[in-house]
């Protein structure tokens, strides 16, 4: 794949560390995300969650102090329901306890096109908030209703501008692919072109995965919805590419699309095995241990049962990965960038790297064994293979 | 000395389900031999694959001592026999143990069709029958109903016979007294040259392999030097013994016993189901008669899923044939699937029984090709090759003709399947021998038939078309000429040896148009379109293509979805694990015996 020789967002290095807080509240429920999130009836609890967060933070960030602080993202649910003084409270907490941060530490909010209105993009600045990821998912007014955004949430490309004139570092933008009883299905969606010109630096499309416990997925097993055909699909995701990199994105990873020097710094820490700590319902940590290896945690996803947790109580699952599993991990989650996976970490796995030559699904540039586009659309492929020893 | 005037050998025939365990239980427990307690350990079958299947491989005996009411004790010597057609010489050689056999029927749903191909076995040794209608208990029971039927299918006299239930224990003791006075006792001269018959035998990790006899003539103590007549090898006897259930040393068997005898025998190989034992010092001047060697008829390529499990498929085969001298190995090897073992086998259920269990005791990942006969092959220069598997045959032209085995088929099956199952043999290349109808609506057909036809799915067709009710027995019956040919089948372009199979030229056509068809069922999509083809020399006679897949990726992966697809990821390399490679086309287990499913 042509890729743009990204190297003005420096990867993450050893000991560099990014922090998410979870926001689960919505205006309503999207039927098909299968987020942990709730709906706010009324306003949500705005200061006994951002109690809890501080709570859960005084707890776990001493451990991990010793860090360099890369990243905060707030992400939901909604975060941007929530009072930016709150937001302003949990962004000095998280960076007064770390020594060490990056000379651009990134902090991303994730927005509803509604919430970003000037008044509210303004505090989110004056928080210390520098990017704002929008939740447009299309511009198709048809996609919209079948996706039960309408107009109640906001439109998109007026938010993208609102916040291109707050003085964001970077905006990037959700787009979902594949809406059933969207545009022409074959042709691009006109939107992924419009929404390219509109002033974001960085787009993530995804295509639109129907889950099994939300409203998209009882209707998919009652055959009320038909997702589109894989071939239709496929086709999507391969004009979106083309058309994205046709307007000078850099396709960097399955569904990120960056203008240089634009790649999220956060979102890239969980394709490069680094560490991030995760606070608030559903919230996801990974923290290696002194082995080599690496813990993965996960909170409880109910808002109740986390407002009342102490220490562990808010831990649902624990997963343990030894030095050599975590290096399989780091190869699949590796072939998912466009930056691939560095030729010294394949040396014992030639059949591998033959195989990927060979089936066109990763090439050899330079020291790195790069995936191709056909490597993204296999990428699930390439993951069986790469953990199947 | 126990008298043998008062010793009674039989075994038990009974189709599955009609209760043959649960009796055997009260038996034994109304002879003191078990506790009810103990009786759900179902004592006779051993192995739990053949508790599983309810299906008894291997045979078995009990001693047991029973009080008539005459006041005096008998010994009855229970005889379990295996249960299926692959076993039909092992159930022969069982019958010829005994003097007689109860035949047990469900008072509920009469004669069953297995249960007709032992009763011909048990009257062609001229057992004495007992009929006995279990499940009296039943509601649905029909006793008057079912008397008639064993009358007139078997031509037995059914007037007397018992009503049982084994389930209460209703009838037992009426039963044990009518087996007392029915069948007559063995014809035995303990002053005779030692004639024993060897009904099983079997591997003993103490003992080496340990030999169920039945003694018809002499004595047989340890410390004799005993000779296997048919296999010309001499022991010494180290020990003799009966189940009751549990093994016990006895000091000798008489004329007219059952029991169990052992002598550092190391292969199982040299004690033969079927030969007969004597005395090396004093031996007898005949055999007993009806010795056969039993040949496998159908053999199937067994291939480790990881060719790193080879050594271990070695092993384990080696540690089976401990067990069962009717399975035969040898090393063969691949181009598609590596190196494995050529397996012979009694038949399909017997190798099924083997798959399984080296499968499940030996935890093994197998791969199995489809089940071949053994051919000779005519060559032009007048030499003759005897080839077990279809990628061996030569391509046409370079061979003067092909025997195929044939069997003779006795099918048992109520009349208003008759037409369709008689077009069905016809279709396997059939030719019609006998059709004989009885009174009651029951049918049997005979025909003489190739058993490469029988091999392909034949049994499962002829239960699905006749509901169940039918069944088949069948018993070898020498070669014949046929015009058969090899399919390949190619993959991508490649023929993949482990998928060819032997067809006759006139339904050649038509299988491979099949085979092809069904493996496009079960060949998953790739990233690449894959063509399968199958061909008779350079001939391409069908082809299917499964389509590529055009995509296979998750989109989202943030922080907690990498948990969720990491457990997919390992779930899916447990699905790959038992893929095998083919080039560069992952296959799976059922790939290969895709031809099963072509009618």
């Amino acid at each position: 794949m042509a890729t743009i020789d990204e190297r003005l967002v420096p990867g993450p290095v050893p000991g560099d560390l990014g922090v998410y807080v979870h926001f689960p509240w919505c205006r309503h429920l999207c039927p098909y995300c299968d987020f942990p999130v709730a709906v706010a009836r009324g306003e949500p609890p705005h200061d006994a969650y951002a109690a809890a967060i501080l709570a859960e933070l005084a707890e776990r960030v001493d451990a991990v102090a010793d860090r360099r602080l890369v990243s905060i993202y707030f992400g939901g649910g909604t975060p941007s329901l929530w009072r930016p003084d709150r937001l302003a409270a949990v962004v000095d907490a998280v960076t007064a306890r770390f020594a060490a941060r990056a000379p651009r530490l990134e902090i991303t909010i994730e927005a509803n096109p509604a919430d970003c209105t000037p008044p509210l993009l303004a505090a989110w600045r004056a928080a210390g908030i520098d990017r704002v990821s929008i939740g447009v998912q299309s511009l198709d007014p048809r996609e919209l209703v079948a996706l039960g955004r309408d107009h109640r949430m906001g439109d998109g490309a007026a938010a993208i501008a609102a916040a291109r004139a707050a003085g964001f570092a970077s905006i990037s933008a959700d787009l979902i692919l594949g809406v059933p009883g969207g545009t022409s299905p074959i042709e691009l969606p006109p939107h992924v072109a419009t929404i390219a010109a509109s002033g974001v630096d960085h787009l993530s499309v995804y295509e639109l995965t129907i889950e099994e416990r939300t409203m998209f997925g009882k209707r998919a097993r009652a055959g009320e919805l038909v997702p589109l055909d894989e071939d239709t699909l496929a086709s999507l995701y391969e004009a979106t590419h083309h058309a994205l990199a046709g307007h000078g994105f850099e396709h960097y990873e399955i569904s990120s699309y960056a203008r240089p020097g634009q790649r999220a710094i956060h979102n890239s820490l969980y394709w490069r095995g680094a560490e991030f700590l995760g606070v608030g319902t559903g919230a996801a940590s990974f923290l290696r241990d002194p082995g080599g290896g690496g813990r993965r945690v996960t909170n409880v996803r109910s808002a109740p049962k986390y407002l009342a947790a102490r220490g562990d109580e808010r831990v649902a699952e624990v997963l343990t990965s030894d030095a050599a599993e975590l290096a399989d991990d780091l190869l699949w989650l590796g072939f998912r960038t466009s930056d691939g996976v560095a030729a010294g970490a394949l040396a014992d796995r030639p059949d591998l790297v033959e195989w990927l030559v060979r089936s066109d699904l990763a090439t050899l540039v330079g020291d790195r064994v790069q995936p191709t586009l056909r490597g993204f659309l296999y990428a699930d492929q390439v993951a069986t293979r790469a953990v199947a020893r | 000395m126990f008298p043998p005037e008062r010793i009674r050998n039989f075994s038990i025939i009974a189709h599955i389900d009609h209760g043959k365990t649960t009796l055997a239980d009260r038996i034994l427990e109304r002879c003191g031999a078990i506790t009810a307690r103990e009786s759900h350990n179902q004592m006779l079958d051993n192995m739990d694959l053949e508790r599983e299947r309810g299906i008894t491989i291997k045979a078995q005996s009990v001693q047991l001592h029973y009080k008539a009411n005459d006041g005096l004790v008998y010994q009855l010597n229970l005889i379990d026999t295996p249960g299926h057609v692959d076993f039909h010489y092992e159930v022969s050689r069982s019958l010829a143990a005994c003097e007689g056999a109860l035949l047990v029927v469900d008072a509920a749903q009469g004669v069953e069709a297995q249960t007709l191909a032992n009763v011909y076995v048990a009257l062609d040794n001229n057992l004495a029958i007992v009929p006995v209608l279990n499940k009296i208990d039943l509601p649905v029971a029909r006793p008057d109903w079912v008397k008639q039927q064993i009358e007139d299918t078997i031509g037995l006299d059914a007037t007397d016979a018992l009503l049982v239930s084994a389930k209460t224990g209703v009838g037992i003791d009426e039963m044990l007294e009518a087996l007392v006075a029915r069948i007559p006792p063995p014809a035995a001269n303990r002053d005779k040259p030692l004639r024993a018959l060897i009904f099983d035998s079997w591997y003993d990790a103490y003992r080496g392999v340990v030999v169920l006899v039945r003694v018809f003539d002499g004595q047989l103590r340890p410390g004799q030097k005993l000779r296997f007549m048919a296999t010309e090898v001499e022991y010494d006897c180290t020990f003799v013994g009966v189940r009751r259930p549990a093994t016990v040393e006895v000091e000798g068997l008489d004329a007219g016993q059952v029991g169990i005898v052992a002598g550092q025998i190391k292969d199982i190989a040299h004690a033969r189901v079927g030969d007969t034992v004597t005395d090396a010092d004093n031996p007898c001047e005949a055999p007993l008669p009806g010795f056969k060697t039993v040949k496998p008829m159908v053999f199937a390529g067994l291939f480790p899923v990881d060719a790193g499990d080879y050594q271990d498929l070695k092993d384990a085969l080696g540690k089976l044939v401990l067990n069962d001298a009717s399975v035969t190995y040898e090393p063969e090897s691949s181009a598609a699937l590596g190196f494995g073992f050529r397996t012979g086998f009694l038949g399909l259920l017997h190798m099924e029984i083997i798959q399984e269990r080296l499968e499940r005791e030996f935890n093994l990942e197998l791969i199995t090709t489809a089940p071949s006969v053994r051919y000779r092959i005519h060559l032009n220069d007048g030499e003759i090759l005897e080839v077990d598997n279809p990628a061996k045959i030569p391509d046409i032209g370079r061979f003067e003709s092909i025997e195929e085995p044939i069997i003779t088929a006795t099918v048992h099956l109520p009349q208003e399947y008759v037409g369709p199952i008689m077009q069905l043999c016809e279709e396997r290349r059939g030719v019609q021998k006998g059709l004989h109808y009885d009174h009651s609506g029951r049918v049997r057909v005979v025909y003489e038939m190739p058993l490469g036809e029988v091999v392909f799915g034949f049994y499962d067709r002829l239960k699905t078309m006749s509901r169940g009710y039918a069944s088949l027995d069948y018993e070898p019956a020498g070669h014949r000429i046929s015009e058969l040919v090899r399919i390949d089948v190619l993959i991508n372009g490649e023929r993949v040896d482990a998928l060819s199979i032997v067809s006759h030229k006139d339904t050649a056509y038509h299988r491979g148009v099949e085979l092809c068809n069904k493996m496009k069922e079960v060949v998953p999509r790739q990233m690449y379109d894959v063509a399968i083809q199958a061909a008779i020399g350079s001939r391409i006679i069908s082809r299917v293509t499964v389509k590529a897949m055009r995509k296979d990726v998750t989109a989202k992966c943030y922080g907690g979805d990498i948990s969720r697809k990491k457990k997919l990821l390992n779930k899916q390399k447990e699905g790959k694990r038992r893929m095998k490679a083919v080039g560069s086309v992952e296959l799976p287990q059922e790939a290969f015996l895709s031809i099963l499913k072509v009618d």
